[in-house]
């Protein structure tokens, strides 16, 4: 027991400390594909009503070749049909993924645009006119 | 007996969460709405501190990590380029592919720049004499010479004398070195003659045997082996950092401007 023990504690001094030494790269590489978070775009529907909606439900949930096509209506008073729409989201897509049809999400504004919240994560970040002017991914 | 220990040594490593990630694919991971303002609050106040420096070409450093047991702050560097063909102020760097051992080059917005877990949300601009800044911008337009200076086998401590691997900050060390020595060098080699000769002069990290093992047997993007054997063994490993290719550009520029760029 002891053995394994000592074990244990040799192999974790041993792994963990390498990671401090990153140079623009694990912690960075995620970065290094695109932003990581998805970014959304309204295909659909007004983007002012994303700015007008407190709350907002998941309707549905589509993966399509390029990304996740999620539908999503406002909810409460005064709120009708119209208050729908649809909105495109490409780069990581792993949060939009784990979205539930009915999960209800949120929607706050930065100064670059919108985040779409869901369970104090951002599924979905769309840009406004100075949120795209500062995002840019090629490789050379 | 010893048999034991070290198959205990091996189960041990083995469920250890670091070495399930290292080397890996990259894993994306949703992020707070704060990192997501962050990035682009810093990416914005940089923009401007780069507007209002009147240059066309500086470099910029962002805090990726927690270095401060190496007395290093800045992480990793890139060359940030005003009039990049596919968009203003981009910044241009070599970047490690999810952990692997390899790398490459790409332009990105400066919100994708800083868009990350930063460390401490502080950029760095250095901005080069107009004279150099001149020289810069033609190399970066001279796309072919930066991928000619590219190694892809990448080694987040390769050794800045050793052609073997590279690490982000090598190459923009590499591709400054020609333009300060006004000199388009053929070869990886022929750069490091040149560096060592103008007294280049690389961070020197003290990393123990046991992190220098771990790193090299559960990493993909760690290696040693291009270090000399003296080094390595004292614990001396040489590496181009943020900070030293700093220091080398104000040797070798005396005009060259220094700012910070922080988010309260």
């Amino acid at each position: 027991m002891k053995q394994l023990l000592m074990a244990t504690l040799l192999a974790t001094a041993i792994v963990s400390p390498l990671s401090a030494l990153a140079n623009g790269s694990a912690a960075s590489l995620d970065a290094s594909k695109t932003l990581s978070v998805g970014v959304g775009s309204i295909v659909v529907g007004s983007a002012s009503l994303v700015a007008a909606s407190g709350q907002i439900v998941v309707e549905s949930v589509e993966n399509t070749a390029d990304g996740v096509l999620m539908v999503l209506h406002g909810v409460g008073a005064g709120v009708s049909e119209a208050g729908k729409f649809s909105l495109k989201i490409t780069g990581d897509v792993s949060g939009a993924a784990s979205v539930a049809v009915g999960q209800s999400v949120e929607v706050v504004a930065e100064t670059a645009g919108s985040a779409i919240i869901a369970s104090g994560k951002v599924i979905a970040f769309i840009p406004n006119a100075l949120g795209k002017s500062l995002m840019h991914h090629s490789e050379l | 007996m010893m048999k034991k220990q070290l198959l205990s040594l091996l189960l041990c490593l083995m469920l250890h969460p670091v070495f399930a990630e290292a080397g890996t694919a990259c894993t994306e991971k949703p992020q707070s709405a704060e990192t997501v303002q962050k990035a682009f609050q810093l990416a914005i106040k940089t923009r401007e501190a780069l507007d209002a420096s009147g240059a066309e070409v500086a470099l910029v450093g962002r805090v990726g990590q927690d270095l401060s047991k190496y007395n290093l702050h800045y992480s990793h560097m890139a060359f940030v380029w005003r009039d990049h063909p596919q968009g203003r102020w981009l910044a241009v760097h070599e970047l490690n592919q999810c952990g692997t051992a390899n790398s490459a080059l790409f332009n990105e917005g400066l919100a994708n720049f800083f868009f990350d877990d930063m460390f401490a949300w502080d950029a760095l601009i250095v901005t080069p004499s107009p004279n150099m800044q001149a020289k810069i911008v033609a190399l970066l337009k001279n796309t072919a010479y930066l991928k000619h200076v590219h190694e892809p086998h990448y080694n987040m401590v390769a050794h800045p004398f050793s052609t073997k691997y590279q690490n982000s900050n090598q190459w923009v060390l590499e591709i400054l070195s020609s333009a300060m020595s006004e000199e388009l060098f053929t070869s990886r080699s022929a750069t490091q003659t040149w560096l060592k000769q103008a007294n280049f002069k690389p961070s020197v990290l003290r990393i123990s045997t046991l992190k220098r093992l771990g790193g090299r047997m559960f990493q993909a993007n760690v290696a040693f082996d291009d270090h000399p054997n003296a080094d390595r063994f004292a614990g001396n490993i040489a590496v181009v950092t943020v900070e030293s290719v700093k220091e080398f550009v104000k040797q070798q520029d005396s005009a060259v401007q220094e700012l910070t760029v922080s988010l309260q």
